[in-house]
C-alpha cells in the first residue's frame, strides 16, 4: 500500500518495506537538516498515525480517525440561526423540545430584570432564545403541527417522539379531533407581556435619565451603543417576536405614550408635575393632580371604559429631596439643599422647608408623599435647587474646564 | 520459582491493601502501586485479590457510600465526614507526585484524545492525564492495549496476552482469560442506588410476596418508571436471586405493614395511588401516622437498622458505575455541608477555596467522566478504536451504554418524581383551571411537582409530601451538559437527519427515526428535565439552574451549531 504525504514541504511516498523506524529517522534528519525540531515532531507524530493505518485497517473510517472533531459552537446572541430544512427530521423528533419550554421560558423570561444595570445582560438570554426561532424553523414547525396530507410522512416521526415522551406527552389534538390546532400564535400572550416588560422598562430607563446620563447617552449612541443601541435590539427582538407569535405587522409592545418632551432640562424638574396621566391620551382613568385615581376614575377602569399604562405611574414626592446617589457627596447633599432653601424662603419662592432627606426618618407614606407633591407644584417656574453642587461629575467638568482656562490664560 | 512469585504478589497485594485503607496516603503513589500491580502481578493470579480490595478502592476514590447520604440536610458525624474527606476525588488540591511518569521507568501510554492533538508531550507540563489516578482509571490504557493488540504481527506476542488495564478487568474486557471477575460481585447499599430501581425492587419483591412467582421482568410494572425496570434489566445480574436481600426487603415490608397499617401487599404501589385526585381523597392524618409508628415501638428501629444494612450484589463494572455516576451528587453535598460548616467557623471546606478554581478532584472527575462518555458513547468516527472489535464484546458494550446512560438518567435527570400531562391536568381542573383547554400556552402549568408517595409505597397521607423544587447541584449540572453537549456533537445525527430527508425525497423508505439509540433513551427525561428547571429555577440567581437548563435546552434544539473538520 503507498500512502502519500504531501501536506508537508517534503513530499514523499511510503511503501510497506519502508519500516517504521526508517521513517522516523528520515523525518527527524529532515526536521534536523532545515533547522525546525518542533516542526519534525510534528511531521513525526502525524506521519505515525498515518503508518498505524497503513498498517491496520484500510478503511476510509479508520483513516480518519485521529484527525476528526466535533465542536458544539455556542453562536453569539444576535447571530442568526444556522438551521436549514435538511434539520427538518431532527425539529420532528424533538417537535415539542421546540415548543414547551419555549413556551414556559417566554412566560418566565418577564421576570428578568430588563433595568439599566441588567439590560444587556437580560437581552441576552432572550435574544439567544429567540434567534433559534428563525423564520424557516418557525416554518417547519408550523408544517410539523399542521395536519397536512402532504406531511404525513414526517409527521409519522412526531409520532413516535410523543409515543416515547410516554405520559410527559402534551397532549396535543390529533387528525380528526375537534380541539384548536396547536401553533405558536398560542404564544402570542406570553410574547406580549414580555415584550412589554422589555419596552416598558426600557422607557421608563430613559424617562428617569437625568441630564448628565441624556447627554452620555447621546455621545454613547454615535459609537452605537447606549439606549439608541438598546431600542435597536428591542426593535429586532420585535421583529423576530413578530415571526415566532405571528403578530400583525403593525404590532407594537406598548402603544406610545405622548409624553411631554421637556428636552435636555428634564432631569431637574419633577416628572410627577407634568403628567398625571391626562397627557397620555384618552384612555387614561380620571385622576387627582397627585396622580392617585379618583373613585370615577377606579369606575372607569372597572366598567373596562379607561385603561391604565404602567408608564403613567409617576415617582411621588419633591426630587430635590431624594435620596443621595451614587455619583452624589453625601455631605455636599446636606449643605447644598439647606443653602437652596435658604435662598429659596429669602426669595419667597418656598416656605421653610426642614431640610430631610427621604430616608432619614421614617417611611414616609403615599399621602405625605403625594402632599409634598402637591407643596412643590405650588412653587413656581422657578426656584433655586444647588443640589447640582453635590453631583462629583460636575465638579470633574469645573476641574477639567478651570485647567483649559488655566491653559488658555497661561496661567 | 511459583512460591516465590505468590509470595511477591502476597506482598505487593498487602501493601496496596494498607494503602488503601491509610486515609493520609498519597492517592498518586497508591495509583502507581495498582498500575504497577496490574502491569506486573495481575497476570500472575492476582484477580481474586483484585477482587478482594475493589470496595476498599472504590472507598478510597469516592468516599464510602453511606446510607441515605444525599437525603441527609447537614447530619453527618465527624468519623464519616473524615472519611468523605480522604476520598481522593474530594481533595480540593492536587496530590503531590514526587516524580514524573515518564521518568519513573515505566512504559506509560500516551494519552489518548479521539479529539484533540495526538502524542503531546506529557514529561515536561504537568497535565492532568498524566496523573497517576487518571491514569489508573481512565479507558486510555485499555485503548492503548486494544491498539497495540490490534497491530500485533508477531504470532508470539499474540500468544501472550498484555497486562490488562483497570477498566479492562472492570468491564471484563481484557485479552486475560478472566475466571472470577465475569462472576465477582461486590455490595453496594439498597438505599443509595437510584430511587426508581428502590421501588422496582420494592414492587417486585412485594409482588412476588403475593404471588410467589415471577422475576423482575414479568412483575406488573407497567405503571412503574420504565427506567428504572430497564436499568434492572440492564444489570447483568438478577435481583431477585439474591435470597439474603430480598428476605430482608421482605422483613421490613412486613414490618413497615405492621407498623403502618395500611397493606403494602395490595398492589398500592402504583404512582396512580399518589395521584393528585387519589391523594386529595385519602385521609389527612399525619398524627394517625406518627402515632401508628411510634406504637411500632423497636420495631421502627428495627426496620431503620435493617434499611441501612441492606445491600445489592453488583457486578464489579455496575458497581463501579453506580458509584461514579452518584459521586457528583456526593460532592454537591459536601460542598453544602463545608460551607454550613466553613460559615459556622470560618474555616475554608470543600469547593470553597479562596481563589473559587475547581477543586482538583472535580477535574479529575470530569476529565473521567469525559473519557468514559467518549469510550461507551463514541461518536462515528472514533468507532473503529478497536473498541468493538467482536460482535459479543459490541452486544456487551451495548447494554453497558445503555445502563450508564439509564444510570446518569436517574441520578442526574429524574431527582423529582415528574407528574404525567394527565395528572397535571387533573391537579390544574381541581385548582380551577380549564381541564380541555390544554393549549401551548399551557405547558408553564403542566410541567408540575405534585405529591409523591415514599419508596416503600404505603398510602399513607403522612408519607406522600407536595415535593419542592431542588435544584440539582453545579457539579451535575456541569455533568449533564458534558454527557448533553457529548451526544449532540455525534455525527450520527447529521447522517441520520441528511438520510431521512434523502428518504423522504427520494419517497422510497418512510417512518425514519433520525436519533441514534442514546438520544432516544434520554429524550423524556431530559424533556423534563429542562421543562422543570425552567418552570421552578431561581431568575434572579447568577449561574442559577435556570440559566444551566437554558443553555441545555438551546444545545439540544440547534445540533446545526455542531462544526466539524479534520
Amino acid at each position: 500500500m503507498l500512502l502519500k504525504v504531501s501536506e508537508f514541504h517534503t513530499s514523499f511516498v511510503v511503501d510497506e518495506n519502508f519500516s517504521f523506524a526508517n521513517l522516523c529517522y528520515f523525518i527527524t534528519s529532515t526536521g534536523k537538516k532545515a533547522g525546525a525540531t518542533a516542526q519534525a515532531k510534528e511531521i513525526f507524530h502525524s506521519v505515525s498515525d498515518r503508518v498505524t493505518h497503513s498498517n491496520g485497517p484500510t478503511s476510509p473510517s479508520a483513516r480518519s480517525r485521529t484527525q476528526m472533531y466535533a465542536v458544539n459552537t455556542v453562536p453569539k446572541p444576535n447571530k442568526p440561526s444556522k438551521y436549514t430544512p435538511a434539520w427538518e427530521s431532527y425539529v420532528a423528533a424533538n417537535l415539542h423540545f421546540y415548543l414547551v419550554p419555549l413556551a414556559i421560558f417566554l412566560r418566565r423570561a418577564r421576570e428578568l430584570e430588563f433595568s439599566k444595570a441588567e439590560f444587556q445582560k437580560s437581552m441576552n438570554h432572550v435574544q439567544r432564545v429567540i434567534r433559534v426561532f428563525s423564520p424557516q424553523l418557525v416554518r417547519t414547525i408550523e408544517i410539523l403541527l399542521d395536519n397536512q396530507k402532504e406531511t404525513k410522512d414526517i409527521r409519522k416521526i412526531v409520532d413516535k417522539h410523543e409515543e416515547n415522551l410516554g405520559e410527559f406527552s402534551p397532549l396535543r389534538p390529533k387528525d380528526g379531533e375537534n380541539r384548536k390546532r396547536w401553533d405558536l400564535d398560542m404564544l402570542q400572550d406570553s410574547m406580549h407581556n414580555l415584550l412589554e416588560e422589555i419596552v416598558l422598562q426600557h422607557r421608563k430607563t430613559i424617562g428617569e435619565q437625568d441630564f448628565f446620563e441624556r447627554i452620555g447617552s447621546r455621545i454613547e449612541g454615535v459609537f452605537g451603543e447606549g439606549s439608541k443601541a438598546e431600542e435597536i435590539i428591542i426593535s429586532k427582538l420585535i421583529q423576530k417576536a413578530k415571526v415566532i407569535a405571528k403578530f400583525p405587522s403593525e404590532y407594537e409592545p406598548l402603544p406610545n405614550t405622548k409624553r411631554k418632551d421637556k428636552g435636555m432640562f428634564r432631569g431637574f424638574s419633577n416628572l410627577a408635575a407634568s403628567e398625571h396621566g391626562q397627557d397620555s391620551g384618552s384612555y387614561s382613568p380620571e385622576r387627582e393632580t397627585t396622580g392617585f385615581i379618583t373613585e370615577k376614575g377606579r369606575e372607569q377602569i372597572l366598567y373596562g371604559a379607561r385603561m391604565c399604562n404602567a408608564m403613567n405611574v409617576n415617582s411621588l414626592g419633591d426630587p430635590m429631596y431624594s435620596r443621595p446617589k451614587s455619583h452624589e457627596i453625601k455631605i455636599l447633599v446636606k449643605w447644598s439643599l439647606q443653602l437652596s432653601n435658604i435662598l429659596n424662603v429669602h426669595f419667597g419662592l418656598c416656605a421653610p422647608n426642614q431640610c430631610k432627606l427621604y430616608g432619614e426618618e421614617a417611611t414616609s407614606t403615599a399621602e405625605q408623599l403625594a402632599k409634598e407633591t402637591e407643596q412643590m407644584n405650588a412653587v413656581g417656574f422657578f426656584r433655586f435647587n444647588l443640589r447640582w453642587i453635590a453631583d462629583s461629575r460636575n465638579w470633574v467638568v469645573m476641574y477639567i474646564g478651570w485647567k483649559v482656562l488655566c491653559w488658555k490664560l497661561g496661567v | 520459582m511459583v512460591s516465590k512469585h505468590n509470595n511477591h504478589l502476597t506482598i505487593t497485594i498487602n501493601m496496596i491493601e494498607e494503602a488503601l485503607k491509610t486515609s493520609n496516603e498519597s492517592p498518586a503513589e497508591t495509583a502507581r502501586a495498582l498500575l504497577s500491580f496490574f502491569s506486573q502481578e495481575f497476570p500472575l493470579g492476582g484477580e481474586a485479590r483484585f477482587v478482594r480490595f475493589f470496595p476498599l478502592l472504590l472507598d478510597r476514590v469516592f468516599g464510602p457510600v453511606l446510607s441515605n447520604a444525599l437525603l441527609r440536610d447537614h447530619e453527618f458525624t465527624a468519623e464519616e465526614l473524615k472519611s468523605l474527606d480522604s476520598a481522593w476525588l474530594l481533595q480540593s488540591r492536587a496530590w503531590k507526585t514526587s516524580f514524573s511518569l515518564a521518568s519513573s521507568g515505566q512504559s506509560q501510554p500516551s494519552s489518548y484524545s479521539p479529539y484533540g492533538k495526538p502524542h503531546q508531550s506529557s514529561s515536561s507540563v504537568p497535565k492532568i492525564e498524566n496523573d497517576p489516578v487518571v491514569q489508573l482509571l481512565s479507558t486510555s490504557q485499555t485503548i492503548n492495549n486494544r491498539k497495540i493488540s490490534h497491530h500485533q504481527t508477531d504470532p508470539s506476542q499474540l500468544d501472550s496476552p498484555r497486562a490488562p488495564s483497570f477498566f479492562q478487568v472492570l468491564s471484563c474486557s481484557s485479552d486475560f482469560d478472566l475466571q472470577i471477575l465475569p462472576n465477582a460481585r461486590s455490595a453496594f447499599l439498597f438505599s443509595e442506588l437510584p430511587r426508581s430501581v428502590q421501588r422496582v425492587l420494592i414492587h417486585t419483591v412485594q409482588h412476588l410476596g403475593n404471588h410467589s412467582s415471577g422475576t423482575v421482568t414479568d412483575a406488573p410494572t407497567s405503571s412503574m418508571s420504565t427506567n428504572g425496570t430497564q436499568l434492572l434489566e440492564c444489570i447483568s445480574i438478577q435481583p431477585l436471586q439474591q435470597k439474603d436481600m430480598v428476605q430482608t426487603l421482605r422483613q421490613i415490608i412486613s414490618i413497615r405493614q405492621f407498623s403502618g397499617g395500611n397493606g403494602l401487599g395490595h398492589g398500592n404501589m402504583s404512582p396512580s395511588a399518589h395521584s393528585p385526585s387519589a391523594m386529595r381523597n385519602a385521609p389527612r392524618s399525619p398524627l394517625r401516622v406518627n402515632q401508628q409508628l411510634n406504637g411500632g415501638g423497636g420495631q421502627v428501629q428495627d426496620v431503620l437498622a435493617l434499611e441501612k444494612s441492606l445491600k445489592l450484589n453488583l457486578p464489579l463494572w455496575e458497581h463501579y458505575f453506580m458509584a461514579f455516576i452518584r459521586f457528583p451528587l456526593l460532592i454537591g453535598k459536601m460542598s453544602q455541608v463545608s460551607k454550613k460548616n466553613a460559615s459556622g467557623n470560618g474555616s475554608v471546606g470543600y469547593g470553597s477555596k479562596r481563589n473559587n478554581s475547581q477543586p482538583y478532584g472535580e477535574k479529575v472527575y470530569m476529565h473521567l467522566l469525559k473519557d468514559y462518555i467518549k469510550y461507551y458513547f463514541s461518536h462515528e468516527f472514533d468507532a473503529v478504536v478497536a473498541k468493538r472489535s467482536d460482535s459479543k464484546s459490541e452486544l456487551t458494550d451495548s447494554k453497558k451504554d445503555q445502563a450508564l446512560i439509564r444510570m446518569m438518567m436517574e441520578y442526574w435527570l429524574e431527582k423529582h418524581a415528574y407528574s404525567s400531562t394527565k395528572d397535571a391536568m387533573m391537579y390544574l381542573s381541581s385548582e380551577g383551571g380549564n381541564i380541555g383547554a390544554s393549549g401551548l400556552q399551557q405547558s408553564y402549568d403542566l410541567a408540575q411537582l405534585l405529591t409523591v408517595g415514599d419508596k416503600w409505597g404505603s398510602n399513607l397521607v403522612g408519607n406522600s409530601k407536595r415535593q419542592m423544587y431542588e435544584a440539582p447541584p453545579r457539579q451535575v449540572q456541569r455533568c449533564i451538559k458534558i454527557a448533553v453537549d457529548h451526544l449532540v456533537c455525534d455525527p450520527a445525527i447529521t447522517k441520520q437527519c441528511k438520510a431521512v430527508v434523502k428518504t423522504r425525497n427520494d419517497a422510497m423508505v418512510k417512518n425514519e427515526w433520525p436519533l441514534p439509540s442514546i438520544q432516544t433513551l434520554l429524550q423524556p427525561s431530559l424533556f423534563n428535565y429542562i421543562r422543570t428547571a425552567l418552570r421552578y429555577g431561581p431568575i434572579h440567581v447568577a449561574n442559577s439552574s435556570f440559566y444551566a437548563a437554558v443553555d441545555l435546552w438551546l444545545l439540544w434544539i440547534e445540533p446545526w451549531n455542531v462544526a466539524q473538520g479534520k
